[in-house]
């Protein structure tokens, strides 16, 4: 055993120090090409999750649509909920010179961009790429980051409250505090507020588990109440939309799943619009060649528009004609 | 497996063999179970991902270990002084640590690094060394490795460690069993949270979430550590605790370059840990029936 | 030396439990004697030595050891003049520990070392020393894990961690009575011979009626909390077993186990 312990010892040190000694070279070349090898795209996922899983599968069918199934093979890797297996995944992607890396939400975005400053990295799905530190301005992308953000739209929303419910001016925002993108788009809807002169109290959550009683507890203090695209709000979605029912509040939430789950109206995002826009934004790099720098970070470009019929006569709220043609009603 | 997926696992094996050798002195040198290492992890990493924020990596890490240590120490107290159970003294802690967590990170749940300098890319501009992460994380595992060894062996260590061995036998040597569990979680935790200054200057952010399941990875490396070496000296306890915590690392690493479904990794790590742990065993139940055949004929 | 004085205990205060164990007790010991202890269950030997080694604090009355008040020390405080052995050997080492390092801690501890000081080698010599002793072997097996040890070298072992620097006061808690014969006379043997040695004051409880003859030189028994024969100086040293279960039975006028008594 002794033996077995120095021989693990020396192996493990050897190991390193030569690793470690060995001088910075330059990287090593790549293989020429060769006409009918494919160029491989690594898609991380950190998690499966509704929006998450729409996305990815829309990315995939997208490229195959576009006809780039013969020049673009996929290597879909999933975390399963672990943070440090994402980190396995970004080396293994690196480690088989991948030649473009599509991270789907701001961890995964944040994991392979530490992990790689070559491998052109095209993200999904993160709300605010800025304060994520992924590039320092949407519209200058000088680095091998550029994707499409589901920023919601704050204004959309608000303007929306305006013309279903122009008596609210008092908002209850219902959101998880561990979740970035749910925190970064209250931070603007409060900045919306300020400068609208609309009032607002915070209930926050940690679990899903408490989602009920912090609803409960806005009912009488609040006219509305607002839920940006939260992961965990949307998954006890019809808890909050059932309890805003029984308050008789009208529930604005920041994605379609939600209205589809009982929330009043959105002016969300619609994930397989943005699904498509990265397998676009992947072909103009991977296929045609252009630089990241020409491609700055997109928004979704076209917001799902939705109002529930049903929970809109549940609180007893009114849906003007000319919304019905624009928006989608769901009965 | 490439060679960058090789030096990934190895990378994140030493990182996360701090993390292992704080769950190792808990769980297994004081015998309690300390829940506290999913909050103190990431408040290792909020307080290193604030500092090396503002320009100060090395110190990052350093109050990372002292932030760590605090929070040990605020679980051991009210298991030892309040007499709170301990699994229930370490989810109070652990449950505590998120709202302190996000105060560190001034309301965010996410901080990113990205493009600030971190120990990492000090040491490459220093020394023009390619494998930088992989020098500086062998020789934290190797510095607080030796520490442990030296430390265990110290009146005091070896206090902590016959509290967790016999705790009426330490009361009867005139040594202070609450004192030394204290101390011992202090230090614990101090070490998981110098894991998570580590992986969050590595991964160049820090998420609230990103301490979720440590306590079961760490026991992982515990446990697949303990079937390859036998571990029944601190030395040894300690090794096996590194190796444990780079073979799991490998094996996630190797799971990934297969072409199952990526929704199976959870199952096949499951079964693959759980085929490591009973290996010995079906060895020395193979040997029993051999040994029964022959005395059969 | 060891002064009780007016001591009351009750367990399960205001609970239809309630019992009192001591009230009003008193009891003296005097440097360098050997106590012997006898009593049947529920006579109160158990709590009196917890209340002395500080695992129960009295409801009313003082402790007071060689001149300091211990009524209300701490537990681990007071270890450093009061050592203890118990019956089962699992209690007093530390059994994922080597030999070495049990000693080590109640070695250092006593002798006042730094917090991070270790053994040097020549503390390593001195324990080996001291183990050897022990006439058990244990010299050689100093690297040994504690838990390998047999019950009769795990309390040689914990006689000889109780008495590495010489304690005020040693409470034996019928610290042979779990070990198979040959083991028990050895190590009542080996304590006679340190506490002659060291001039340890000691108490020692025990079921067994000729070893409570054989050794020290004062008997005490117990019934409900009370002393009942205290004999000690000539009279204790002409006592026979025959004459003691007289005696007894005599003063708690109940039945002795008389093959227990007689082992």
């Amino acid at each position: 055993m002794k033996k077995l312990i120095s021989v693990v010892m020396t192996t493990v040190l050897g190991v390193t120090l030569l690793a470690g000694c060995s001088p910075k070279q330059e990287q090593p070349q790549q293989p020429v090409e060769q006409p009918p090898k494919k160029i491989t795209v690594g898609i991380l996922q950190p998690m499966d999750h509704t929006s998450l899983n729409q996305i990815r599968d829309t990315v995939i069918a997208e490229i195959e649509a576009m006809g780039l199934g013969d020049q673009i093979e996929i290597d879909y890797k999933n975390a399963n909920g672990d943070p440090s297996t994402m980190v396995s995944i970004a080396s293994q992607f690196i480690g088989n010179n991948v030649g473009l890396i599509v991270p789907i939400g701001t961890n995964a975005a944040q994991t392979v961009a530490a992990a790689t400053k070559d491998i052109p990295i095209v993200f999904a799905a993160v709300s605010y790429p800025v304060d994520a530190g992924l590039v320092t301005d949407l519209k200058k992308t000088d680095g091998n980051i550029t994707g499409v953000t589901n920023a919601i739209a704050i204004d959309e929303i608000f303007n929306l409250a305006k013309t279903l419910t122009p008596d609210a001016s008092k908002f209850g925002f219902v959101y998880n505090t561990g979740e970035v993108n749910a925190v970064s788009s209250i931070d603007r809807a409060k900045e919306y507020c300020d400068a609208h002169g609309l009032e607002y109290v915070d209930a926050v959550i940690t679990n899903t588990g408490e989602l009920q009683q912090t609803a409960q507890s806005l009912a009488g203090k609040v006219h509305a109440i607002f839920t940006p695209n939260d992961n965990m709000v949307a998954s006890a979605m019809p808890v909050l939309a059932g309890e805003g029912i029984k308050a008789k509040l009208p529930v604005y939430v920041g994605a379609d799943s939600m209205v589809k789950d009982g929330g009043f109206a959105s002016v969300g995002i619609d994930y397989t619009i943005l699904g498509k826009q990265v397998a676009q934004m992947v072909e103009r790099i991977l296929i045609d060649g252009e630089k990241i720098s020409d491609n700055p970070v997109e928004v979704v470009a076209e917001y799902a528009k939705l109002i529930n019929k049903t929970t809109a006569d549940a609180i007893g709220v009114p849906v003007p004609e000319e919304l019905l043609k624009e928006f989608i009603i769901l009965e | 497996m490439s060679l960058v997926a090789a030096t990934g696992a190895l990378e994140l094996g030493f990182a996360y063999a701090l993390l292992a050798f704080g769950i190792y002195i808990s769980f297994r040198i004081l015998n309690i179970p300390d829940l506290t290492v999913d909050g103190s992890f990431v408040l290792g990493a909020a307080v290193s991902a604030v500092l090396t924020g503002s320009g100060h990596p090395v110190p990052g890490i350093a109050v990372a270990a002292l932030a760590g240590c605090a929070a040990g120490c605020v679980t051991a107290i009210q298991q030892t002084k309040f007499g709170i159970p301990p699994i229930l003294a370490g989810i109070l802690t652990m449950t505590g640590l998120y709202s302190i967590n996000l105060l560190v990170m001034s309301g965010k749940a996410n901080v990113p690094m990205l493009g600030k300098t971190n120990v990492f890319s000090l040491l490459e501009k220093a020394a023009d060394i390619r494998y930088s992460k992989l020098v500086i994380l062998f020789f934290v595992v190797l510095l607080v490795f030796l520490f442990y060894n030296y430390f265990f062996k110290t009146q005091l260590g070896l206090s902590i460690r016959a509290t967790g061995d016999n705790e009426a036998m330490v009361r009867a040597s005139s040594i202070d069993t609450d004192m030394a569990k204290i101390i011992g979680f202090g230090l614990s935790n101090a070490t998981v949270a110098v894991s998570g200054a580590l992986v969050a200057q590595m991964q160049q952010s820090a998420d609230i979430n990103m301490g979720a399941g440590m306590i079961v990875i760490g026991l992982a490396s515990l446990i697949i550590g303990d079937a390859i070496l036998k571990n029944k000296t601190v030395f040894r306890g300690l090794l096996s605790v590194i190796i444990g915590s780079v073979v799991y690392r490998f094996l996630i690493a190797l799971i990934l370059t297969t072409s199952l479904p990526p929704s199976f990794l959870k199952l096949i790590s499951a079964l693959v840990v759980a085929v490591a742990i009973s290996l010995p065993n079906l060895r020395v139940k193979t040997g029993f029936s051999r040994l029964r055949i022959r005395e059969g004929e | 030396m060891l002064q009780l004085t007016n001591i009351y205990k009750t367990f399960n205060v205001g609970t239809p439990d309630e019992r009192s164990v001591f009230g009003n007790f008193d009891f003296y010991v005097k440097k360098g004697d050997f106590v012997t202890l006898v009593g049947g269950n529920g006579s109160g030997k158990s709590t009196l030595f917890n209340l002395i080694a500080g695992v129960l604090l009295p409801d009313a009355g003082s402790i007071v050891l060689d001149g300091t008040d211990i009524t209300t020390m701490l537990e681990h405080k007071r270890a450093q003049m009061v050592g203890r052995i118990f019956q089962d050997p699992l209690k007093g080492t530390a059994p994922n520990m080597t030999v070495e390092e049990n000693l080590a801690i109640a070695y250092m501890r006593s002798t006042g070392r730094s917090f991070f000081s270790r053994v040097s080698k020549k503390d390593k010599t001195y324990l080996r020393e001291r183990v050897a002793q022990l006439g058990m072997g244990l010299e050689d097996r100093m690297g040994a894990q504690v838990g390998l040890l047999s019950g009769g070298q795990r309390q040689a072992m914990t006689l000889s961690m109780a008495t590495l620097v010489t304690p005020r006061l040693l409470l034996l808690d019928e610290h042979t009575a779990a070990l198979d014969p040959v083991s028990a006379e050895k190590i009542m043997n080996l304590t006679r011979d340190i506490v002659a040695e060291q001039q340890i004051t000691t108490i020692m409880i025990t079921h067994n009626l000729s070893s409570a003859i054989e050794t020290g030189n004062r008997i005490i028994m117990l019934d409900t909390g009370k002393i009942v024969v205290d004999i000690a100086g000539e009279r204790r040293r002409r006592l026979t077993v025959k004459e003691l279960l007289e005696i007894f039975q005599q003063a708690s006028r109940k039945e002795f186990d008389s093959e227990l008594a007689l082992h």
